[in-house]
């Protein structure tokens, strides 16, 4: 396993958007690395490559906001809690290092998941409340309490995201691309652009 | 499903992204934050001020030296409005 690589479980639309990129974000600039199955193929051989990516990962971040109806009377989306269920597997199978494994179980609200997958209790639960600023926090206190080291402040990730957000708009809509689409471009090239403006951020600009 | 970027595209992309991050602007960002609204300076690792509201963070960063542009952005980080300080 990756001590460096986090496997993000959540939901991919336009809505969940701005906090998947707060979430990417906030992972590159404390020098991680998010590992997102964006595979179309369908059964067996989608399971196969997020397991494989789940094998991977020290780190797991399940986002499980969205297991909620579709619509009134509808059914809600299983596949969150079904993949953090895969995960657990792993973590409780007792082959190789699997034991090892971290999970940061993410949720809108602080006991929301209580009423439908109370199984995980007990486990690390972070709200953060559909909100973009709110997400860095939980996932920058979490990495820090886990990987006891210097890292900066949530309001410096949010206020350099805010700043990377304006570039991201310019670039993607001058080059005749929708910034607030999640399909306009992949997450390989989301995670590239921002590693690159991370990284040249940090140096040239925040002199970090 | 996204398609990837062809390599010529995706090249020209990352070095805009690359350049954007390491050009210093005459840009002030307005940032809505826990604590009020953050003024901040592209670049800046900290906020220069933070103010109680969005019009008093606004006319701060159109009085600051040497502002191109005030950019203000929603809760979401996305830009709610850009606007030249040129007169």
């Amino acid at each position: 396993m990756d001590s460096t690589k986090v496997f993000i479980n959540c939901p991919f639309d336009n809505d969940f958007f701005p906090l998947l990129k707060c979430l990417l974000f906030t992972l590159i600039y404390i020098d991680l690395k998010p590992q997102i199955s964006e595979t179309s193929d369908s059964g067996e051989a989608r399971l196969h490559k997020i397991r494989d990516l789940m094998k991977d990962s020290l780190y797991s971040i399940h986002d499980l906001s969205r297991v909620k109806p579709l619509k009134p009377r509808g059914l809600p989306r299983f596949n969150m809690p079904f993949e953090c269920g895969i995960d657990f597997g792993l973590k409780l199978c007792g082959k190789d290092d699997f034991h090892e494994k971290k999970f940061l179980i993410l949720e809108a609200e602080r006991f929301r998941y209580q009423k439908f997958i109370s199984d995980i209790a007990g486990n690390d639960i972070g709200a953060h409340r559909n909100d973009p600023e709110q997400m860095i926090k939980v996932v920058r206190d979490w990495f820090k309490r886990n990987l006891k080291i210097e890292m900066p402040w949530h309001k410096e990730i949010w206020l350099a995201y805010n700043e990377f957000e304006y570039n991201y708009e310019s670039i993607l809509t001058g080059d005749g691309y929708d910034p607030k689409d999640i399909e306009a471009i992949t997450f390989s090239d989301i995670i590239d652009f921002m590693r690159e403006w991370v990284e040249k951020y940090k140096v040239d600009k925040a002199g970090i | 499903m996204a398609k990837k970027l062809a390599a010529a595209d995706k090249g020209r992309l990352v070095e805009k992204f690359s350049q954007a991050a390491s050009t210093t602007s005459g840009r002030v960002h307005v940032v809505p934050s826990r604590d009020g609204w953050s003024v901040k300076k592209e670049g800046a690792k900290r906020a220069t001020s933070v103010l109680p509201t969005k019009a008093d963070a606004v006319r701060t960063a159109t009085n600051l030296k040497s502002v191109d542009r005030v950019i203000v952005h929603r809760k979401d980080g996305t830009i709610q409005k850009n606007t030249s300080t040129r007169k």
